[in-house]
């Protein structure tokens, strides 16, 4: 009688753990996503992206979540951006970033132009800063199928952007 | 016969006598009993070298046929005349009257003004485009103190200044550009001037005492030697007195010569003007230890064939 109550014990104890073991999990487990824009289609995430979809003339947008490490604000982190990416030969369009807001999320966008394979690109990143984590939405692709459709597209898309 | 040797001895008189008196007058021949015109400057001796106009013709007996006269005429030349031997006058004798002394000015109420003559030339340095107006401004400098234009060409200037204002003149002309060289050369010319004075003013006695005896003179050889020893002391007189010209023109305004040169452009000028400096690097931004930035951007977004 009393082994089989340390039996059952044991075993709640085990699934407790188990179910804190995957809880835990769970929570470490960061990811975000947003709406697929219309005539996109969603590809496979990888491991740099949470999220991504292409139109067929191959605009890309992409959502990645990475930790925000070093602790910095939203100014901080767009000015880092904005750093690394004009340093790797990215022409930055307009003056200043543009506001983006989000279902509670404030964020940022900086767009960019480089060249690819001759031809001019497209290049804009969004930036949330969502706590410990900076939630990034990209879009790329050829200027010429980054037409102001697509750029509202887009835009829409980020909008929807929802964390976990 | 004897009338004629008469007549010949009595011109032989008055030659002699007219050649004694002449010598005598000569200060251009030394060693005769004329005074030497060369004595020192200053030296305090008397000029008494030639006999008194008054009193040699007359010992002579200018124009006397007597034998006497020719005889008094030789003793006129001798040294013992009374107060004149060689130029100097003899111990205690008294100073011919018409002796022209230097001593006998006063220093205490006439002292000499020094007349020097100044001889300077500078070497200065100028930008390129500056030196004309440099040079005219050498010039206008110049002419401020009462002098004048001297000379001039594409680098260098003479100016004539007043030697009173020699110095101050100088000093100015000085701060118009950087001196390299300098050399200025002052030459006293006092004693020369003042002996010339003295030998000019002898020169004249002698030419009037000259005239005085061809006045008197009947004979053609007598009036022939006077005028030839005239010509001599006038001619004398217009070296003396074209020398005392120039030095009272080279005292009144002295001379200076101006050399610009043109600075030369340095190296840091000429490789300025050359290549410019080349621009500062842009800013550079500090990577963050953030891998992940390195891995954004569209090449990464648009990688569709193998998503990893």
């Amino acid at each position: 009688m009393k082994s089989k109550e340390t039996s059952h014990g044991t075993k709640r104890i085990f699934l407790a753990a188990l179910l804190l073991s995957f809880g835990a999990l769970a929570g470490c487990a960061s990811s975000a996503h947003v709406d697929t824009p219309e005539n996109f289609a969603e590809l496979e995430h990888g491991d740099d992206f949470d999220y991504r979809a292409t139109s067929a003339n191959g605009v890309v947008i992409g959502v990645r979540v990475e930790k925000n490490d070093p602790r910095g604000n939203l100014d901080f982190w767009v000015s880092a951006l904005d750093a690394k990416l004009e340093k790797s030969g990215y022409v930055r369009q307009g003056d200043k970033p543009e506001k983006v807001a989000a279902p509670s999320l404030d964020g940022a966008r900086l767009k960019f132009e480089r060249t690819k394979d001759g031809r001019p690109h497209a290049y804009w990143v969004t930036v949330f800063v969502h706590g410990d984590e900076l939630l990034l939405v990209e879009a790329a692709g050829d200027t010429a199928f980054f037409t102001k459709d697509i750029e509202k597209k887009i835009d829409e898309a980020t909008r929807t952007l929802t964390p976990g | 016969m004897q009338r004629y040797g008469f007549v010949l001895r009595r011109a032989r008189a008055h030659g002699l006598c007219a050649l004694f008196l002449l010598t005598g007058c000569g200060s251009a021949a030394p060693g005769i009993a004329g005074a030497d015109a060369d004595y020192p400057p200053n030296a305090g001796v008397a000029q008494a070298a030639y006999p008194s106009p008054g009193a040699a013709p007359a010992a002579a007996g200018m124009g006397d046929s007597s034998p006497q006269a020719a005889q008094a005429g030789r003793a006129a030349s001798a040294p013992s005349v009374p107060g004149v031997a060689n130029g100097s006058p003899a111990p205690g004798a008294p100073a011919p009257q018409n002796a022209k002394s230097i001593s006998s000015a006063d220093p205490k109420t006439t002292a000499p003004k020094p007349l020097i003559a100044y001889t300077g030339s500078l070497a200065m340095l100028a930008d390129g485009d500056q030196i004309s107006d440099k040079l005219d401004g050498i010039v206008t400098i110049a002419e401020s103190y009462g002098g004048h234009l001297g000379g001039r060409t594409n680098d260098t200037v003479n100016v004539k200044i007043p030697s009173d204002s020699y110095r101050e003149a100088v000093s100015k002309i000085e701060k118009i550009a950087e001196v390299t060289e300098r050399n200025v050369r002052a030459q006293d010319v006092t004693a020369e001037f003042r002996d010339l004075e003295v030998r000019l003013e002898n020169l004249k006695a002698t030419r009037k005492r000259l005239d005085e005896f061809l006045g008197k003179t009947t004979t053609l050889a007598d009036m022939l030697t006077l005028e030839r020893e005239l010509e001599r002391v006038s001619t004398e007189m217009d070296v003396i007195a074209g020398r005392l010209r120039l030095l009272r023109e080279q005292t009144s305004l002295s001379e200076l010569s101006v050399r610009m040169v043109a600075k030369p452009k340095s190296i840091a000028q000429v490789v300025e003007t050359k290549t410019p400096p080349p621009a500062p690097p842009p800013p550079r931004a500090i990577d963050l230890p953030v891998p992940w930035l390195g891995a954004l951007g569209m090449d990464t977004l648009l990688s569709l064939q193998n998503p990893s």
